[in-house]
């Protein structure tokens, strides 16, 4: 915990800063928070694209604001896979890690960080899947994280912790891991129905 | 001297210009350089080349500066181009001919309609390619694979059409006045142009691409179509220019709005009555009706003519009116009647405003009609049409629905089609009349939701299709294969309007930390959000019955306290669905109630973003349990901190499953089929994201009611035409 408010404070600093400089940071961050607030709706890469360079630390301010929504700040730490970079990696780390944060920003932490810098934490993701305790989808969010790591490590790691896992899920998802990869599969809409958002 | 067409024009607009005259400019081949217009950038201090610059937000950024929409604005290389509604902004100029070499990687050379260089060559700008068909204008559709958008049909704006697909620009207007059919696109927002050879005109409100024209002779004059000015512009040498598109000529008065007639010389609505008019036709005196009586006053809006019953002449009926018994205009529908209007008895009458315009009878506000109170409640019918219906991608052999008097609302189920999308293609209501077209989704009376394995289509989608008795004639299609369905209704009927509902609930408890069955009931935070619920829905008319509480238990429990898939029959939600059919061994009510499942979070998109809830249709089975389809998921993770955010998802997946669609969708083009919800549209998006949000459409423009797309505060208002369709539902009792 301390760790992340050291990060949070350096964050906020430096974004301080930079909202001095460049308001659009502002503007960035109240434009994602307009997305967020959808009861369905998924904001697609190409809206997230358009933010440009403010988007790393847009969300990142979003995720560290303990004022904001919790499901804002969650749905912030999902789409930092938008925006792999030096703004959004300590906060992923610093989120995952800290026991006191909410139990579903650190699911989404450990998935991202999976995604966007491969194998850099098996280490970090095995440990977090260790003090997880009775969390169990923060257990089924790590196993999906190094299920999603292609290297040695993140292999073996899995097949530690396989040996351990006593839920039939997380053991399901430690030792399939085509089936995790996979990505969610969207309806075939097809050219003759107009679909609205559900 | 010859003339020359330069580049440099607003949308739509080509301007020509005597060749050779100072300030002419001239687009070339070659991407723009750094700290051009066109060149990637974070912030405007790198379009070193670039006066005034900007950063756009565009992919990897794109340099700009913001310009006045004129002919000569901008640098040499660039085009000033109108980006939303209202910015102007220098876009990189580009060639057709040389493909996307011109632009960036992931940028596309995008066409100017009529505009070409010095050399004749056509002229685009650089914009991003696209991904997904909303990104392209003039509706065409994107090739995903090249990030280009092309055409959807064969056919250009202004031809014969029978359906969206045979256009460009993937929309055929098809109705009484458009004769044959006639190939358009939307238009006017963001991006959004018309191909060559039309232009953007309003046409009853919407923004549609119409035939461009100069004269009578180039519009289909054989199928009743004419050339019409309908604005004009000033060229480059200040002459006056009329824009003239094709559109339909008028036949009858009952084309023209109230206080038009039509005029049979020019096909056009001209102001005034014309010759005088035949019963059920706008007044403002006696003098201006065939009859010679012209009943005026509050109640009966821009006047009517009328008669005493004596003798109504042919298309008219004797009915009983506040005036009286009158002959009135003959109707089937609803949609056989004038604005303000409706159809009473086979005659076109006048809309009851309170109880004391209907005697002993009262009146039903979101549907003008005087109607008998419910005595008995409502009964709920369930009705099997066929079973084993061949259903493929063609329209599926007729199937019937006999509709008796007093039916509320119905709704039509299949069952069995797997994992492709199904909906009902077409469907006839008793006078013949098709109130929904797949090919034209948003233009009939009704609105259908496709999805899979098994689908729940009801009637009515707002006051105007309220059920009348009769046949009424349906055919169901898919998105692929060939299945055989089993199709049955469920009916509502009452002997009078309904004055109200319940709506009994079973909440199914996943794994979800510190609650469950046993403790929910005296949880503080679930049952502050559950009297939050129950208030939103009372403003419906709804009071919300028993609440039963059950747990998903043992591994069900964990296995779905996250819902990781939510398409398909085979998704994590569906299966959870399913689970709805144990309602009773579980301790919830295995009758007529609304499911609603408990869980930590659903999985929505990439990276485990959360959805806040999801229903299992628009709308969902009425009071059937054990579908893939039977009931709502909510995400509960966080809810302690905000139990109203809680009511509201429940409230809102709630509506949904009741039959309610998003009052506006994200994008700000698309919107329920109620007249009464307001439409926050293209134009209230403030800062240009392609999203109207909860706060840009504020203050009256719809992010105040419950079923706006984006949660917010004040997102709880139900209007009367919701509370009309959810009322109708045979789910509520």
């Amino acid at each position: 915990m301390r760790k992340l408010l050291i990060i949070q404070a350096f964050l906020l600093a430096s974004l301080g800063q930079a909202l001095a400089d460049a308001p659009t940071v502002t503007d960035a961050r109240t434009t994602v928070l307009g997305w967020f607030a959808g009861y369905e709706f998924v904001p697609t890469e190409a809206h997230f694209k358009q933010v440009g360079p403010l988007l790393g630390p847009a969300l990142a301010s979003i995720a560290l604001d303990v004022d904001a929504d919790l499901f804002a700040r969650a749905r912030a730490v999902s789409a930092m896979i938008h925006a792999p970079g030096p703004y959004t990696e300590p906060v992923l780390a610093a989120i995952a890690e800290a026991q006191a944060a909410e139990s579903v920003l650190r699911r989404k932490a450990v998935e991202v960080l999976a995604l966007n810098h491969g194998d850099t934490y098996v280490d970090l993701v095995a440990s977090v899947f260790a003090n997880a305790g009775d969390d169990l989808p923060l257990r089924e969010a790590c196993a999906r994280a190094l299920t999603s790591m292609p290297g040695e490590a993140a292999r073996a790691t899995r097949a530690r912790l396989h040996s351990l896992e006593k839920s039939e899920i997380v053991r399901g998802l430690l030792a399939e891991p085509k089936a995790l990869v996979a990505p969610l599969k969207a309806t075939p809409v097809g050219d003759r129905f107009q679909r609205v958002q559900p | 001297m010859k003339k020359t067409r330069i580049v440099g024009f607003g949308p739509l607009l080509a301007l020509w210009v005597w060749g050779g005259s100072s300030g002419c400019k001239n687009i070339t081949e070659g991407q723009a350089q750094p700290g051009e217009v066109g060149a990637p950038c974070q912030a405007p201090a790198e379009c070193t080349e670039v006066s005034s610059p900007t950063c756009l937000k565009m992919p990897e950024g794109y340099c700009s500066s913001s310009c006045s929409g004129g002919a000569f604005d901008c640098d040499d290389q660039s085009v000033c181009e109108q980006l939303g509604d209202q910015a102007f902004f220098c876009l990189d100029g580009c060639l057709t001919d040389n493909g996307n070499n011109d632009c960036r990687t992931d940028y596309r050379c995008t066409a100017r309609p009529d505009v070409v260089n010095l050399d004749g060559r056509e002229v685009g700008v650089c914009l991003p390619q696209c991904k997904v068909d909303a990104d392209c204008e003039g509706g065409r559709r994107c090739d995903t694979g090249s990030g280009d958008c092309v055409p959807r049909g064969e056919k250009a704006t202004g031809e014969s059409c029978t359906n969206n697909t045979q256009c460009n620009g993937g929309l055929c207007i098809k109705n009484d006045s458009f004769r044959g059919g006639y190939c358009s696109a939307q238009c006017g927002s963001q991006f959004t142009e018309c191909e060559p050879g039309s232009q953007c005109a309003t046409l009853n409100g919407e923004a549609l691409c119409l035939e461009s024209c100069q004269a009578d002779g180039d519009c289909r004059g054989g199928e009743g179509y004419k050339c019409r000015q309908v604005g004009s512009r000033k060229d480059q040498n200040g002459d006056v220019r009329a824009l003239s598109v094709c559109v339909p000529r008028c036949q009858n008065n009952s084309e023209c709005e109230d206080g038009f007639h039509c005029d049979a010389g020019t096909g056009d609505c001209e102001a005034g009555v014309g010759d005088p008019n035949p019963i059920g036709e706008f007044c403002a005196a006696n003098a201006e009706c065939q009859s010679g009586e012209c009943i005026t006053g509050d109640r009966w809006p821009n006047g009517y003519c009328a008669d005493d019953c004596a003798a109504c002449p042919a298309g008219s009926v004797c009915g009983t009116t506040p005036n009286g018994n009158k002959c009135l205009a003959a109707c089937e529908g609803n949609l056989d009647c004038r604005g303000g209007y409706i159809c009473v008895e086979g005659g076109c009458s006048t809309l009851c405003k309170n109880n004391s315009d209907c005697g002993d009878l009262l009146c039903n506000t979101s549907s003008g009609r005087c109607v008998a109170p419910s005595e008995n409640g409502a009964r709920v019918e369930q009705i099997s049409i066929a079973s084993d219906v061949p259903v493929t991608g063609a329209l599926s052999r007729e199937l019937t629905l006999e509709v008796p008097r007093g039916t509320l609302g119905f709704a039509i189920q299949a069952d069995g089609n797997g994992s492709d999308l199904m909906i009902i293609g077409e469907m006839k209501d008793p006078s013949g009349r098709t109130i929904y077209d797949f090919q034209d989704p948003f233009g009939g009376e009704l609105r259908f939701f496709p999805s899979a394995d098994s689908i729940t289509q009801m009637v009515p989608s707002n006051p105007r299709s309220a059920p009348v008795a009769g046949t009424y004639r349906f055919k169901l299609i898919k998105d692929g294969g060939q299945k055989n369905i089993d199709v049955k209704a469920v009916l509502k009927i009452a002997e009078g309007e309904p004055q109200g509902g319940t709506l009994d609930v079973n909440l199914f408890f996943a794994k979800v930390d510190g609650l469950n069955a046993s403790s929910a009931r005296n949880d503080a935070d679930l049952q502050a959000a559950i009297a939050e619920f129950r208030s939103i829905y009372q403003a419906q008319g709804i009071a919300v019955g028993t609440v039963n509480y059950c747990d998903l238990g043992g591994s069900n429990g964990d296995r779905y306290a996250v819902i990781d898939s939510v398409d398909g029959p085979t998704s994590e939600l569906s299966q959870m669905f399913a689970e709805s059919g144990r309602a009773g061994d579980l301790g919830c009510n295995p009758n007529q109630a609304i499911n609603f499942f408990m869980v930590q979070e659903i999985v929505g998109g990439r990276a485990g973003y959360i959805i806040l809830g999801i229903s299992g249709g628009i709308p969902g089975p009425p009071g059937l349990h054990g579908t893939t389809h039977s009931g709502v998921a909510v995400t509960m993770a966080g809810f302690r901190r905000k139990p109203k955010q809680l009511a509201q998802t429940m409230a809102h997946e709630g509506g949904h499953f009741l039959g309610l669609f998003h009052t506006t969708e994200a994008e700000g083009n698309a919107f329920d089929p109620l007249p009464d919800t307001p439409e926050c549209r293209t134009s209230a998006d403030r800062n240009q994201d392609g999203i109207v949000d909860y706060q840009e459409c504020l203050s009256g423009k719809g992010s105040e009611n419950l079923m706006f797309w984006a949660a917010g505060d004040a997102a709880e208002v139900v209007s009367e035409n919701q509370g009309f369709v959810v009322l109708r539902n045979p789910g509520v009792k």
